[in-house]
C-alpha cells in the first residue's frame, strides 16, 4: 500500500466530517435530518437558529449543521462556513415558484471563498408530491450547469417517506472519502 | 480556487503539457462512471446513477486529460449539451449486453454528435460489459447505432469491460481506445483548441447573461411580495 493510500485510510477511519445543511425555509432540511437519524417527524417547527446532529455512516462521523432558512436568518449562514467538508442543499422540488429564488441563494453560497471546491449535493426533496420537478429542470433552475470547480450531484428524495436519503448519504461519504 | 486554477494553467504551459477535455456520455447504466475509474487505474465503486457533474483528471504522455462525467438517465440527459462547447472530444459508452436499450442509445448518440457545439469533434465508442454473456461485438453495435451515418466526426468503436475487481488487471482495450482519441485530438490540437477556447468564452458570456436575468426576476418577485405584504 502506498503512503498516500495509507494516509487516506487512516484519515478515513477516524475522521469527523462537517456537513452544512442549507436551503430556503420550508424546504424540509430539519425533516430530512430527523428522518436520517430515525426520529419522529410529526412535529417539526421552522428552525429559528440551528440544530446539530451526528450521524455515523461507513466509519464517518458526520456532524450535520441544520440552519434555519427563513429570509431573516439567511444572513447568518456565513457564520457556519468554516471547515465544511460537504454542502447539502435542500430544495422543495414541488415549489416551482421559488426555484429561481433558491437558485440565487445557492449561487451566492457557491461564490463564498470558504466553500470553494466543497462538493455539493442537492437534495431534491418532497418527491412524494405529484408536481415534483425533473432533474434537468432543477439543474437549470439552480444554475448547476455552469459549475466546474466542484463535484455536484442531485439526489431525489422524500423526507416524508425516507426514499433517497440513504443514497444521498452514501454519495457524500464516498465523495468526501476519496477527496 | 480561481487562483489554484490559474497556477495550474501556468504550470501546464511552462511544462509544455497540454489540456484535453473529454465528455463521457451514454445512457444511464452504460458504465460511464465505472469506465472513468478504470481509465484512472482505480478500482470502480458503484455510486449509483450520476445526476450531476464530476470531473476526473488523468495524465497521458504530455497531455493532461480531464473527463467530465454527467448522468445519462432520461431526466438528466438533456444537460449533456451544456458541456459540449468546452470539450475536445467525447467518449460514448454503450451497454453491449442490454439489447433492450439500443434504440434509446442510438437516438441519444445522434442527437449528441449533431449538436452544433460538438459537431466535427472526434468520438470514441466503447461497447462495454463484454464480460457478460451475449454481449454484442463492436461490429454489431456499430450497426445498431447507425455509426455509418456519422459524417462529420472521426470515430472509432472498440470493446471493453470497464468493471474490474480489486487485484485484477484492467482491460487493455480501455487505454488503447483512449490513446486513439488522444491521438486524434493531438493531430488537430491547434484548431480544435482554438474552437474550444472561443466557444467556451461565448458560452460563459451567455450563462452570465442568463444569470443576470434570473437575478433580476428574483429581485422583482421579492419586491412584489414585500409590496403585497405592506398592503
Ligand atoms: N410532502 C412532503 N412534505 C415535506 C417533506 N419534507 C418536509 N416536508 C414538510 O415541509 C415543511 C417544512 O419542513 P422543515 O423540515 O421544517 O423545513 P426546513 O427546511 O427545516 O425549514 P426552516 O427550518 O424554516 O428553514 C413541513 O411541514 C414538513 O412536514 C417531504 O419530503 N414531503
Ligand atoms: N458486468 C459488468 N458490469 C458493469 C461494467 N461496467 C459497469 N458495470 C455495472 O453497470 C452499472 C452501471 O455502471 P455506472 O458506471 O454507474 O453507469 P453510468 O453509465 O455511470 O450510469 P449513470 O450515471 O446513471 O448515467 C454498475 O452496477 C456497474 O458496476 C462491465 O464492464 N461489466
Ligand atoms: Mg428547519
Ligand atoms: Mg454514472
Amino acid at each position: 500500500m502506498g503512503l498516500l493510500t495509507l494516509l487516506r485510510k487512516l484519515r478515513r477511519n477516524d475522521r469527523e466530517v462537517r456537513i452544512l445543511l442549507l436551503g430556503l425555509d420550508n424546504a424540509g432540511k430539519t425533516t430530512c435530518l430527523k428522518k436520517m437519524s430515525e426520529e419522529d417527524i410529526t412535529h417539526i417547527m421552522p428552525t429559528q437558529g440551528f440544530n446539530i446532529k451526528s450521524l455515523t455512516h461507513d466509519n464517518f462521523k458526520m456532524n450535520v449543521w441544520d440552519i434555519g432558512g427563513q429570509r431573516a436568518i439567511r444572513p447568518y449562514w456565513r457564520n457556519y462556513y468554516d471547515n465544511t467538508d460537504a454542502l447539502l442543499y435542500v430544495i422543495d422540488s414541488a415549489d416551482r415558484a421559488r426555484l429561481e429564488e433558491t437558485g440565487q441563494e445557492l449561487n451566492l453560497l457557491l461564490q463564498e471563498e470558504k466553500l470553494a471546491g466543497v462538493p455539493l449535493m442537492v437534495l431534491a426533496n418532497k418527491q412524494d408530491l405529484l408536481n415534483a420537478l425533473p432533474a434537468k429542470e432543477i439543474a437549470e433552475g439552480l444554475n448547476l450547469l455552469s459549475i466546474r470547480d466542484r463535484k455536484w450531484q442531485i439526489q431525489a428524495c422524500s423526507a416524508k417517506t425516507g426514499d433517497g436519503l440513504n443514497k444521498g448519504m452514501e454519495w457524500m461519504t464516498k465523495v468526501i472519502g476519496s477527496s | 480556487m480561481f487562483h489554484l486554477m490559474k497556477n495550474l494553467v501556468n504550470y501546464l504551459q511552462k511544462s509544455g503539457e497540454k489540456r484535453i477535455t473529454i465528455v463521457v456520455i451514454g445512457v444511464d447504466n452504460a458504465g460511464k462512471t465505472t469506465l472513468i475509474s478504470s481509465i484512472k487505474g482505480e478500482v470502480p465503486m458503484d455510486l449509483g446513477p450520476t445526476w450531476g457533474f464530476q470531473d476526473e483528471t488523468h495524465k497521458m504522455g504530455k497531455y493532461h486529460l480531464t473527463f467530465y462525467d454527467v448522468g445519462g438517465g432520461d431526466s438528466i440527459r438533456g444537460i449533456w449539451a451544456s458541456y459540449f462547447a468546452e470539450v475536445h472530444a467525447a467518449i460514448y459508452v454503450v451497454d453491449a449486453a442490454d439489447p433492450d436499450r439500443l434504440g434509446e442509445t442510438k437516438e441519444a448518440f445522434h442527437e449528441a454528435i449533431n449538436d452544433q457545439r460538438f459537431k466535427g469533434k472526434p468520438i470514441l465508442i466503447f461497447a462495454n460489459k463484454q464480460d457478460l454473456p451475449d454481449a454484442r461485438k463492436p461490429a454489431d453495435i456499430a450497426k445498431d447505432i447507425n455509426l455509418d451515418k456519422v459524417l462529420d466526426s472521426e470515430y472509432h468503436i472498440t470493446m471493453c469491460t470497464a468493471l474490474v475487481e480489486e487485484g485484477q488487471p484492467f482491460d487493455d482495450n480501455i487505454e488503447k481506445g483512449v490513446q486513439w482519441l488522444v491521438d486524434r485530438v493531438h493531430n488537430n490540437y491547434k484548431s480544435l483548441d482554438e474552437r474550444v477556447q472561443r466557444d467556451t468564452e461565448l458560452q460563459r458570456l451567455e450563462q452570465e447573461r442568463k444569470q443576470k436575468e434570473q437575478a433580476e426576476r428574483v429581485r422583482k418577485m421579492k419586491e412584489e411580495r414585500e409590496r403585497l405584504k405592506a398592503l
